[in-house]
């Protein structure tokens, strides 16, 4: 891995998402990394700007029935129906490892019902080692609560209301694309007292076996993520800043630095690097790797210095 | 009465040990073998993952450099040679394993591994009987070696019987492998133009009666079609042998974190409750382990078939 290291120049990559200060822009999107422990036997965790944890709900949660994903042409179908651990056992195993680790953590959350997020926000702002949470409001995987938030404007500016009353760290929306306008849903966010917003999470989606006349996946419909979708998710990037100049979390089918960088450019202040965690495990790091070369290469003082700049 | 059980265990990875670390690199083709129709061996050169992977293990391969097809494939390891060389037995079936059947000698593949746990063995002067469907054969010759190992799995070569089931004779691969390592091998096919005529299980439940009339204490091993290995799985509950299989799962990033590979099991009754995914709140008598850190081997009396 000396190749990262030798990268290392004197550009100042930190970037500010609200009062979310980073070291760099590259986080790992929520439900690619798991909890930490399996990546950090690939690439040290601390390198990374900022981990976000996969969902976090009140009770554990066992997911949906097998199929849950399916490769499709430059992207994937997944409908895992947040499958994890539950508030108390994240608290009690997995937090810790993540502390040990030294990265930022940011914890994402989801829930079926608005009091709940607020609940969770409770138990996790005691916590020791936590940075910041990103709010699932937008998952197209389960039957309630899930997409109907992300696409109810009015409940997305209650749950960001309810969870702000309980935490006074950095609050991040994401949101789903499923929508008709993502700006009005931005706006939402925003005027809940969201710090930013989170784009996007995953389109609904899905595939048909022609062998056995059936969908593919067990819950019919999924999540499509991956290269296919980046140009829609640049679009609606592009849409939010232009229109509201909020902070913004680029999401959906980086794969490499230039992705980032074009992500950056319409917006974003950082960026979640997702279905590529799959494709190559050190993905994160070499997307880092790229900015840092690209940010010298041209010359720049800060990387932050791209933000939006073709909005 | 239930004979004891047999298993010594030899799980190096998987969640529980997250210590072992997981290489990623650039492997070297050294050769592309066909061995049947449709049916290769790709010999690699990635001495890191040589050395430290064990039989059940897999490896992910992604031909590189693009996003379409966009994620890598899991493959077990048909063979490892002087702890430099994996061969992988594959079986085209789709787009990536076609890609991966038109790379040539010096060509570079991703490779990413070890990973999963691995099989276990037996106690000694046990009979074990390894049967595979099909391209499901291929983690068997490097099992088959390290259980006629005296240091690893110290059976005798005769105890170590493989059983391959096969469409036709055109599909019959390895063969000769299997026989200079000095285990019993056998070929089932579908439609009778080698060896036993009839399905692999109806192959395995000949050998199954053998062994109870001799007394024998046999432990079972699969990998294959799922239908074959819920058969084979009810043939070890019905002679009360212990059954180890190797699944597979579509498998995106093959080391736990994407959650995709999901494989139903039976709750043992200490496991804490979870709560229904649909949220109607009742208490479920089974739930999810991933085929990719929690298996790809799995104890055949923890499936849930359905």
């Amino acid at each position: 891995m000396s190749w990262v290291f030798s990268l290392m120049s004197n550009v100042d990559l930190s970037v500010q998402v609200g009062p979310l200060k980073l070291k760099n822009p590259v986080m790992v999107a929520s439900g690619t990394a798991s909890y930490g422990e399996e990546q950090s036997r690939v690439f040290p965790l601390n390198r990374l700007g900022a981990f976000v944890t996969k969902s976090i709900t009140l009770k554990p949660r066992q997911g949906n029935p097998p199929y849950r994903v399916l490769e499709t042409p430059s992207g994937m179908l997944n409908s895992i129906g947040l499958q994890n651990v539950g508030v108390d056992e994240f608290l009690r195993k997995k937090l810790p490892f993540l502390r040990k680790e030294k990265v930022p953590v940011i914890v994402n959350i989801a829930a079926k019902r608005i009091e709940d997020y607020a609940t969770l926000t409770a138990r996790l702002s005691g916590a020791k080692g936590i940075s910041g949470f990103e709010l699932n409001v937008s998952c197209p995987n389960v039957k309630e609560g899930g997409l109907e938030f992300g696409t109810n404007p009015k409940c997305i500016t209650e749950i960001v209301r309810r969870v702000r009353r309980e935490t006074r760290l950095p609050v991040i929306t994401k949101l789903s694309p499923n929508v008709t306008n993502i700006v009005t849903m931005a706006k939402a966010a925003m005027e809940g007292g969201s710090d930013a917003v989170s784009l996007v999470n995953t389109f609904l989606a899905m595939a048909v076996d022609v062998q056995r006349r059936r969908p593919v996946l067990s819950t019919v419909t999924g999540g499509l993520s991956g290269p296919a979708i980046k140009p829609i998710a640049l679009r609606m990037i592009w849409q939010v800043y232009r229109a509201l100049k909020c902070p913004i979390v680029g999401i959906g089918g980086i794969m490499n630095a230039e992705d980032a960088i074009e992500m950056m450019m319409v917006g974003s202040s950082a960026i979640q690097v997702g279905t590529a965690n799959f494709v190559n495990p050190k993905a994160p790091l070499e997307i880092l790797g790229g900015l840092q070369a690209y940010a010298k290469r041209e010359r720049l003082q800060r990387l932050s210095d791209i933000v939006g700049v073709v909005a | 009465m239930n004979p004891v059980r047999p298993l010594i265990n030899h799980r190096l990875s998987g969640r529980s040990n997250g210590v072992n670390p997981i290489f990623q690199l650039d492997a070297k083709v050294i050769e592309q073998a066909k061995v049947a129709e449709e049916s290769f061996i790709l010999s690699l050169e990635a001495p890191s993952i040589a050395k430290t992977i064990q039989p059940g293990q897999f490896v992910q391969i992604r031909c590189i450099p693009r996003y379409d097809p966009l994620l890598p494939r899991p493959f077990s390891i048909y063979r490892v040679r002087e702890k430099r060389i994996l061969d992988i037995l594959y079986e085209v079936v789709g787009r990536g394993t076609r890609m991966l059947s038109e790379t040539r000698k010096g060509d570079v593949v991703n490779l990413f591994g070890p990973l999963g746990v691995t099989f276990s063995y037996p106690r000694p002067k046990h009979l074990s009987i390894l049967v595979g469907g099909g391209v499901g054969l291929a983690p068997f010759y490097d099992l088959a070696e390290a259980l006629i190992d005296p240091k690893r799995g110290k059976q005798r070569k005769e105890d170590v019987i493989i059983l391959l089931g096969a469409r036709n004779k055109n599909r019959v691969f390895c063969e000769k492998d299997f026989r200079r390592l000095g285990v019993h091998f056998e070929v089932a096919t579908d439609d009778g133009s080698y060896g036993f005529k009839g399905l692999v299980t109806e192959l395995l439940a000949k050998h199954l009666r053998a062994t109870r009339d001799e007394r024998r204490t046999t432990q079972l091993y699969a990998c294959g079609p799922r239908l074959m290995l819920r058969k084979v799985s009810e043939l070890s509950k019905k002679f009360k042998i212990p059954c180890e299989l190797s699944i597979d799962a579509h498998m995106p990033c093959g080391y736990g974190i994407c959650f995709g590979c999901a494989v139903k099991v039976q709750t043992k009754d200490q496991r804490p409750k979870t709560q229904d995914p649909q949220g109607k709140g009742s208490e479920n008598h089974f739930f999810y382990k991933l085929a990719c850190v929690d298996g790809p081997v799995f104890d055949a009396k923890e499936i849930v078939w359905d």
